[in-house]
């Protein structure tokens, strides 16, 4: 009878070495043929297993935990305060008593209105009934890049669609807001196409709410005011950002976010210089950056996709194109544009280049669609989020460390773990491809 | 209490930011990280630096991590503690490629660092030193964390027939390390 290869018999043996099934004297015993090459192996593989392997000093230890709970407590104190939790049954109640308003209200001579609202309302649905609730509770979290996203969206959407005017400059605000917190987590987790689509949402709720505010702000010109508040802090929130992104590293978002305070930057002068006129003296539409609407006949940016602004109050649904207010080539010029953008980074140009909904990545109701020409796997994704350690050459690692035993003994210790790695989608954040 | 169903306590705990939580994921399993880099820098402070990277890094994906019978901690934590080195070298050598010669060196059989430890009374990170970094992996997985051939490969991104010939290449180059340094004494 043949023997299985030398590895072979050599896992095996360690195998039940170490569950306790076997001893070496035994395993030696079974394979009389193999005990000369076997012997050394199993002793030298029971050697590394019994020396007392190095532990971290104490005081690193100590202090790296300190370190690590505190930036954990101040990010979690940051988070809350960024995104308040917004509660199922509050959400259901105050689209139900919106739905009734709206259906009062809804005119039958707005078909395209009425047509991007039944898709809104479908997504809400799904959300609030089907899930009963729980759905839209979980999607209050969601990041740019979980499944539950578009149904965080949707809500949104939803309560874009029943909001006055007035509110919806808030709301967009409010939005942009969320935006930029998701932004800062998918930075650091390295996850670029995440980030590239929470600024790009950002952008065009920014974007709407400046030209929301200009069809409301005659009436009220404290929304003028308002705004600006909220915008220049969402400045700040950026430049911070940038700063820590900076200081981690991670050069791709922090050029990203770069971009995005430019268009705030420009937001904000905008808004200032309206604060300071007469209504009347107001453009019709918004400036929107040096590659934003250019006339009136601009569609209105929606922060998920392609929604030309055929309807009053800027709320930017819509089947598609509208009534001619996109040009016909919107959509190639954008491709062009992203296709020959720069290469280390071709989302930031399509996002600068390209109107939110003109863009050719995403689809009408804000399905999301992989963004073309960005890799599956971004190999830099976890490159950028590592902190190039130190080398202070201070430490004394002897310090650590203590005697080796000598490798007499014949038992294995057990085994600590017991349970497998499932597949890799729970590691697959982490695994940024390496490992596959 | 089970160490697992401990793991996924904790882990429930600190997905809903339970930051005390995450504290005594760290306390269980920082030994382990450290050693993961420990054996492969063979320089406490950077093992030390990658160390707190590693946790900083878990923490900022623990919403995506499924906690359930199959949740494994140790392993996904050595899953980061293994891409965030992977990306080290990758930074290093794409920014400064003179650097990172002597950066990726670490990785390769090194001579040096192995007579420093052996100086030290380290006899392990004088064995491991020199051999290179895919052999010292196996070993470091196998004997030191005591991971089994199944949960080593997946780690490595290989198949178990592989992490068994890994193994024994290994060995016996340890063997013969060991040899030598009994004779030179």
């Amino acid at each position: 009878m043949t023997q299985p290869p030398l590895d072979e018999i050599l896992a095996q043996c360690l195998d039940e070495i170490r569950s306790g099934r076997s001893t070496v004297e035994a395993c030696l015993a079974r394979y009389p043929a193999q005990r000369a090459e076997l012997e050394p192996l199993l002793r030298t593989a029971l050697w590394v297993a019994q020396a007392e392997a190095v532990r971290p000093d104490p005081a690193f230890r100590a202090a790296a935990k300190t370190r690590l709970l505190n930036r954990i407590r101040a990010e979690e104190e940051s988070r809350r305060a960024a995104v308040p939790p917004v509660m199922p049954q509050a959400v259901t109640f105050d689209l139900l008593h919106r739905l009734r308003g709206w259906i009062r209200k809804l005119q039958p001579q707005q078909p395209r209105r009425r047509y991007a609202m039944f898709w809104a309302l479908i997504f809400a649905a799904i959300a609030l009934v089907a899930g009963g609730g729980g759905i839209a509770y979980a999607s209050t979290d969601a990041l740019p890049d979980d499944a539950l996203y578009p149904v965080k969206l949707a809500l949104e959407d939803a309560q874009l669609l029943f909001a006055d005017p007035e509110e919806d400059v808030q709301l967009h605000l409010e939005f942009a807001q969320r935006r930029l917190e998701e932004a800062r987590i998918m930075a650091q987790q390295g996850q670029t196409e995440g980030l590239e689509r929470a600024l790009e949402n950002y952008e065009a709720h920014l974007q709407a709410a400046l030209q929301l505010a200009q069809q409301v702000g005659a009436q009220d010109p404290q929304v003028w005011a308002r705004m600006a508040q909220q915008v220049e802090r969402h400045q700040q929130r950026l430049q911070t950002m940038a700063q820590v992104m900076e200081q981690q590293g991670l050069t791709e978002a922090e050029q990203r976010m770069i971009q995005t305070q430019e268009r705030v930057r420009q937001t904000l002068e905008h808004v200032h210089r309206f604060m300071g006129q007469h209504p009347k003296d107001m453009p019709s539409t918004p400036p929107a950056g040096p590659h934003g609407p250019k006339s009136d006949e601009s569609p209105m940016p929606h922060p998920k996709g392609p929604m030309p602004t055929a309807m009053p109050g800027g709320k930017g649904h819509g089947e598609g194109r509208g009534q001619g207010s996109m040009p016909e080539d919107g959509g190639q010029n954008a491709d062009q544009d992203f296709m020959s953008g720069d290469a280390t980074y071709p989302q930031s140009t399509a996002a600068a280049d390209t109107h939110p909904a003109e863009s050719p990545k995403s689809t009408p109701l804000g399905t999301p669609v992989p963004v073309q020409g960005t890799p599956e796997n971004h190999p830099e994704a976890t490159a950028t989020c590592t902190p190039a350690p130190t080398q202070s050459g201070d430490h004394d690692a002897s310090a650590t460390h203590t005697p080796m035993p000598t490798p007499t003994s014949t038992t294995m210790p057990a085994p600590t773990m017991t349970a497998t790695p499932s597949g890799d989608h729970d590691q697959g954040d982490m695994g940024g491809g390496h490992d596959r | 209490m089970k160490r697992a169903s401990v793991d996924e306590e904790l882990v429930r705990r600190a997905q809903q930011g339970d930051a005390d939580a995450f504290g005594q994921i760290y306390e269980r399993y920082v030994d382990d990280v450290y050693r993961f880099f420990y054996y492969r820098t063979l320089q406490t402070a950077d093992a030390e630096d990658l160390t707190e990277a590693t946790f900083l890094k878990a923490w900022q994906g623990l919403k995506r991590l499924r906690v359930g019978p199959e949740l494994n901690l140790r392993a996904w934590l050595l899953r980061i503690a293994r891409n965030l080195w992977i990306d080290r070298h990758r930074t290093a050598k794409e920014e400064a490629p003179l650097e990172a010669a002597a950066t990726v060196a670490a990785s390769e059989p090194n001579p040096e660092a192995a007579l420093l430890e052996a100086e030290r009374g380290d006899e392990l990170a004088a064995a491991l030193a020199q051999l290179p970094e895919r052999l010292r992996d196996v070993i470091v997985y196998r004997f030191v964390h005591g991971l089994s051939h199944k949960e080593t490969a997946a780690l490595l991104g290989v198949n178990e027939g592989h992490v068994r010939v890994l193994q024994h290449r290994a060995l016996q180059r340890l063997r013969r390390w060991l040899e030598a340094q009994a004779q030179e004494d």
